[in-house]
């Protein structure tokens, strides 16, 4: 069986990931936010295709409803970009883990993201690819993990 | 090989390999654990299978019939009892271990193996192990990866060394002296040299406790060699091994199976050395100079960087009886010496340092200066060495 095949099925089925995602309504529906099962299936179609294009493989529930739960309390964001900044932010994640060597842990690369979006960024996903994650996966090159937990907020 | 269940166990050792604070990792990462998994379940069918005919391939399809799973740990296991083998080996590989001063011999036994073991991951990378094993053996292994690698290439490296230490360990670095004067720095496999002159010294019912064949014993090779095929000489050649293992070796099955896998080789040797009339780049004879130059002469410790640097700017600030007292003093290896020799004396005041060498100190300098000097222009002390 080819490889590339043999990753997806390890990824588990879309159906699960499809039912926890929109169980997320129940907690973001608080802050104004609220996803459609077409924009849940949009969601992992988009999750599906970074993955592809960032060789990576996931597994177990997935990183959307992490990202979900991290970020429905930003002032930034509100349900007209709500699935627009979601897709962006699940880029940028995959984009710098790898970039990262996956030397942080999800949870660490998501608090960093979260800090500097409400922070220095503004909201604005093209600073915090660009500018804020740029300089701190090169630090983490660099420095190891160790430099984990410096954190500069303005 | 049911594939859903290989799956679910490499699932769950991205799992363990990113201790679940990542919910994804890389194509290289899940190849590198899924490798790792067909490693160790491969290592199953062997204690599997309850089928006893030896010429019945062992196929992987076979654990169909059993969970995959238990076969993964049980091959698992069985791969961390062979690193405790191999390093257990290794422990007596190193009691003995003589790399001839062939550098590549000592790197990869005494640093590389060691790095082997504080670095591989039978875990999650079982296929990768590190080394690049430069010193060529013998009988190469080929097709193995991981631990498996290893512990075969050390088993073959103990043959070896088994083989060798029934010959005197000055005999061995004359001959390879004989065979190259730069023999430290080259890539050779030390017991190739010695089986194919050894085993040349029996055939000609020459005394094999010297490895030496003279230009007559050389002309008696070749006489009985020149009109056989390779596969007669092979079956002299094999003769020759009995009679070499009966007397050094007690009969030791397993070493004389491994030397006989290179009979063929050398068998071919011997025929394309005599059909191009150059036997004497395969059969060395020992020049009773070079047995001497290797036996007699222990280099003293060699000094930390430090502490040579802190003595030469000492020296360069004192007189000339004071320079020699100090090398007297302080200099334990000619390493260090040639080191002062450059930075802290000048024309007229080497003489001074020269007399304090013996001969056989002399006779090594000589012999690097004259190496060096085919391919580098030399420092002022080593042109008056020559001339002294």
């Amino acid at each position: 069986m080819e490889e590339k095949r043999l990753f997806e099925l390890i990824m588990g089925s879309e159906k699960n990931q499809l039912e926890q995602i929109i169980k997320c309504n129940d907690v973001t529906q608080k802050f104004g936010l609220r996803l459609s099962n077409e924009e849940g299936l949009e969601l992992l179609k988009n999750k599906n295709e970074i993955l592809k294009s960032q060789e990576r493989i996931e597994f177990g529930e997935g990183i959307l409803t992490k990202i979900i739960f991290t970020f429905c309390d930003s002032p930034f964001i509100y349900q007209d970009n709500y699935v627009e900044m979601i897709e962006g932010l699940t880029e940028i994640f995959y984009l710098y883990k790898n970039e990262s060597m996956d030397e942080i842990t999800d949870d660490e690369l998501l608090a960093y993201m979260k800090s500097c979006f409400d922070g220095k960024c503004q909201g604005d996903l093209d600073y915090l690819e660009g500018t804020c994650l740029e300089a701190f996966c090169r630090e983490i090159r660099e420095k190891g993990p160790e430099f984990m937990g410096i954190v500069e907020d303005e | 090989m049911n594939e859903e269940e290989l799956l679910k166990i490499v699932a769950k050792r991205i799992k363990k390999f990113t201790s679940n604070e990542s919910t994804s990792v890389t194509y290289q990462t899940a190849r590198q654990l899924m490798l790792s998994v067909i490693y160790c379940i491969k290592d199953e069918p062997v204690s599997l299978t309850k089928n006893t005919n030896m010429n019945q391939k062992y196929e992987l399809i076979d654990l169909d019939q059993i969970k995959l799973e238990e076969a993964f740990y049980t091959g698992l296991k069985n791969k961390k009892e062979k690193i405790q083998k191999a390093k257990k080996l290794y422990g007596t590989i190193l009691c003995a271990f003589d790399a001839y001063n062939v550098e590549c011999y000592h790197e990869t036994i005494m640093k590389g193996m060691k790095c082997f073991f504080e670095r591989y991951d039978v875990e999650f990378d079982a296929t990768n192990h590190i080394l690049t094993l430069d010193y060529p053996l013998l009988f190469a292994a080929t097709n193995l990866e991981g631990i498996d690698l290893i512990y075969e290439y050390l088993l073959r490296t103990y043959l070896e060394q088994k083989f060798l230490s029934g010959f005197d360990r000055n005999e061995i670095l004359a001959l390879l002296r004989a065979y190259h004067n730069g023999y430290k720095d080259l890539i050779i496999n030390v017991a190739g040299i010695v089986l194919t002159n050894s085993l040349a010294c029996v055939m000609v019912n020459h005394i094999f406790s010297t490895l030496s064949i003279s230009n007559e014993e050389r002309s008696k090779v070749k006489i009985i060699c020149e009109s056989k095929t390779v596969q007669e000489i092979e079956e002299l050649l094999s003769t020759s091994l009995s009679i070499l293992m009966e007397q050094n070796y007690k009969e030791d099955g397993s070493l004389r199976d491994y030397l006989s896998t290179k009979i063929h080789d050398i068998a071919y040797e011997i025929k394309f050395a005599i059909s191009n009339n150059c036997l004497e780049k395969l059969l060395f004879y020992i020049k009773q100079e070079e047995a001497i130059q290797e036996t007699v002469y222990i280099d003293g410790m060699q000094m930390e960087d430090e502490k040579l640097r802190e003595l030469i700017k000492l020296m360069n600030s004192l007189s000339i009886k004071e320079r020699i007292c100090m090398i007297e003093k302080k200099v334990r290896s000619l390493a260090d010496l040639k080191e002062l020799l450059t930075e802290c004396f000048y024309e007229g005041e080497y003489e001074y340092v020269f007399q304090l060498l013996g001969i056989e100190e002399k006779n090594i300098l000589l012999a690097e200066i004259k190496e060096k000097q085919e391919f580098e222009e030399l420092n002022e002390w080593e042109k008056k060495l020559l001339q002294f």
